[in-house]
């Protein structure tokens, strides 16, 4: 961080002005108040001041350090009583040194300066001790200021991830593709398109109830998936085949709502949509100690320009899981050859 | 009724190509000679064969339907099938004979059969050629541009692009797998490419801009760009400006 005198001009003359008027009071007490000699009191006090108003705007880059270094709070605490310790210190040795040359001789000067040195280090400890409380509250205020940014740009993903999901709540061109097969097999086969508004329903169903803030358990995550995929394979055929590999014991833990349906659209629009191969579509899933691990692979055809870059719905999941746990490294895209790789780390949630 | 008439259909679902099979049994005079289920092998096959209908889904893989439609030799009468409809409008300025939105009832596709039957009848059933196509729905540019290399299809990713050069109403296409001619003006690449990767630096030129290597100075107040394959490309004065904001030097 930048020296918050150092930076503006008009900073730093606010802060002379203010040692200025310590001068200013403090001349008023000794001479007017104490009667001591006027011109010894004015030039020492004038001298003293003046440089601990130096040693002062010294003082925050120590200060500084010791706030970014990752001490524990005694030990930060410690570093600050030295710090203002020895600036006092400092001071008294340079300021006073200063005075007693000049006044080099002069009995009655040096027999004050020596007499005010008690006063001199509790007034020395007072001024270094609000100077502290400043610099504190400047870094105080700052950092303030910097996490109100921060937040901001956080709320405005969560804005945008919000209205990303509202998007993958259901593709409208899955729905009307969906709904022409159905038109299809009431002509040939109705007993097959009975099935599938079934399917349609139940899926369109979760998709829906799914708001923003529900969390669902895997089981029923995966269900939607495979509700998914079947109705896919009705429109595609053979040429979907998934295989899933799954630890039981994640199906319970709970994930964030159709977390999995934009990756395996995505994985569906690049592979079928794409090509003309089969598309194989696996699922796995394994239990680490603190995370669900998750692995949804495909083939794809790599030609035809990078086609499975960062789409809109991988990107929809990787904000997704910053708002929901406040971490950039949850998704992974791991792509090889002709296969494509979402790896995603569920925070297991106690 | 009179002559058969012969019609394709290239749709990637089965299902939704059954029931285009099914509507179609109330023309008895359309003989379906073709189903196909990607871009690639519709356009070969229907170049071929030369039918007069296509029903054309847009989504299909390999190379869409819009993209088909540059690529054909002749002008058929063209129904896109598709549950898009941000492509309708396109679709028309295209003189597509017909844009049924997925999905469609016996009634809507009787309509529109009926019209391509009349535009075919009085011998003019499409003219597809030089159509402006719309770039992708997704990012607004195009992602890729396929031409014709005498018989085969090459699809070129634009980041194969190294540059473009106009020539007069076509367009040579230099990539890092050789150079191919494609039937468009450069106007129409200027507005579709995106401006983020792709300059036209000079009148008769467009650059892809990770491919430069060196700017030169060429003459007095004029430059020529170095590309890393060591083709040299003129600068105008124009150019030369639109190139320092894209670079920024």
């Amino acid at each position: 961080m930048e020296h918050p005198f150092l930076k503006n001009r008009q900073v730093i003359l606010f802060y002379f002005f203010g040692w200025a008027i310590f001068f200013g009071l403090l001349m008023v007490v000794l001479i007017g108040f104490y009667k001591f000699p006027g011109r010894i009191v004015a030039v020492d006090s004038l001298v003293n001041l003046f440089t601990f108003a130096i040693l002062g705007i010294g003082l925050w880059y120590p200060l500084e350090y010791t706030y970014l270094s990752s001490g524990s709070y005694f030990s930060n605490l410690l570093n600050l009583i030295g710090l203002g310790i020895g600036t006092v210190g400092i001071w008294l040795i340079s300021g006073n040194g200063l005075s007693k040359l000049i006044f080099a001789g002069n009995s009655e000067a040096l027999f004050y300066i020596n007499q005010s040195f008690p006063l001199k280090i509790i007034i020395g400890l007072v001024i270094v001790l609000f100077l502290i409380l400043i610099y504190h509250l400047i870094i105080y205020l700052s950092n303030y200021e910097e996490k109100r940014v921060k937040e901001s740009e956080l709320k405005s993903l969560v804005k945008e991830a919000e209205l990303n999901l509202l998007k993958y709540k259901i593709n409208p061109h899955f729905l009307f593709n969906s709904l022409n097969s159905i038109s299809s097999l009431t002509l040939s086969t109705p007993e097959k398109a009975h099935e599938m508004i079934l399917k349609l329903s139940d899926y369109l169903r979760y998709s829906l109830q799914s708001g923003k803030e529900t969390m669902q358990s895997l089981a029923d995550e995966l269900k939607n998936v495979r509700l998914y995929l079947d109705i896919e394979k009705i429109r595609f055929g053979d040429r979907i085949i998934f295989i899933e590999e799954i630890n039981k014991d994640c199906l319970a833990y709970k994930v964030p709502g159709l977390i999995l349906q934009p990756l395996f659209e995505n994985a569906i629009k690049h592979g079928v949509h794409e090509s003309t191969e089969t598309v194989r579509l696996e699922f796995i899933c394994k239990l680490d100690p603190s995370f669900i691990l998750i692995k949804i692979r495909n083939n794809y055809v790599p030609a035809n320009g990078d086609l499975v870059g960062t789409g809109m719905g991988l990107e929809s999941v990787k904000n997704r899981l910053i708002i929901e746990y406040n971490r950039h490294d949850l998704m992974d895209i791991v792509k090889k050859d002709d296969i494509f790789e979402v790896q995603l780390k569920i925070p297991v949630l106690i | 009724m009179k002559n058969e008439i012969d019609a394709v259909i290239v749709e990637d679902e089965a299902l939704a190509r059954e029931l285009v099979r099914n509507y179609l049994k109330d023309f008895p005079n359309i003989r379906l000679s073709g189903e196909y289920i990607d871009g690639f092998s519709g356009i070969r096959a229907i170049n071929e064969k030369k039918p007069a209908l296509i029903f054309l889904d847009i989504q299909i893989p390999k190379i869409s339907g819009i993209e088909m439609l540059e690529l054909l030799d002749y002008g058929p009468a063209i129904i896109f099938t598709t549950a898009y409809n941000e492509y309708a409008i396109r679709a028309f300025e295209m003189n597509a004979v017909d844009y049924l939105l997925k999905p469609f009832s016996r009634e809507r596709f009787k309509k529109a059969v009926g019209r391509a039957l009349s535009r075919i009848e009085q011998g003019e059933p499409g003219n597809n050629r030089q159509l402006e196509i719309p770039a992708e729905i997704n990012t607004g540019f195009l992602r890729r541009i396929v031409v014709k290399d005498r018989n085969n299809i090459q699809i070129i990713p634009v980041q194969d692009i190294n540059y473009l050069e106009a020539q007069d109403d076509y367009v040579m296409i230099y990539t890092v797998k050789g150079r191919f001619l494609k039937q468009r003006r450069l106007k129409y690449y200027e507005e579709n490419l995106d401006p983020k990767n792709f300059v036209r630096v000079h009148r008769s030129y467009i650059v892809r801009i990770d491919q430069i290597s060196r700017l030169e100075k060429y003459e007095k107040e004029s430059f020529k760009i170095i590309l890393i394959n060591k083709s040299i490309v003129p600068v105008s004065k124009s150019g030369y400006k639109k190139l320092k904001e894209a670079l920024r030097f």
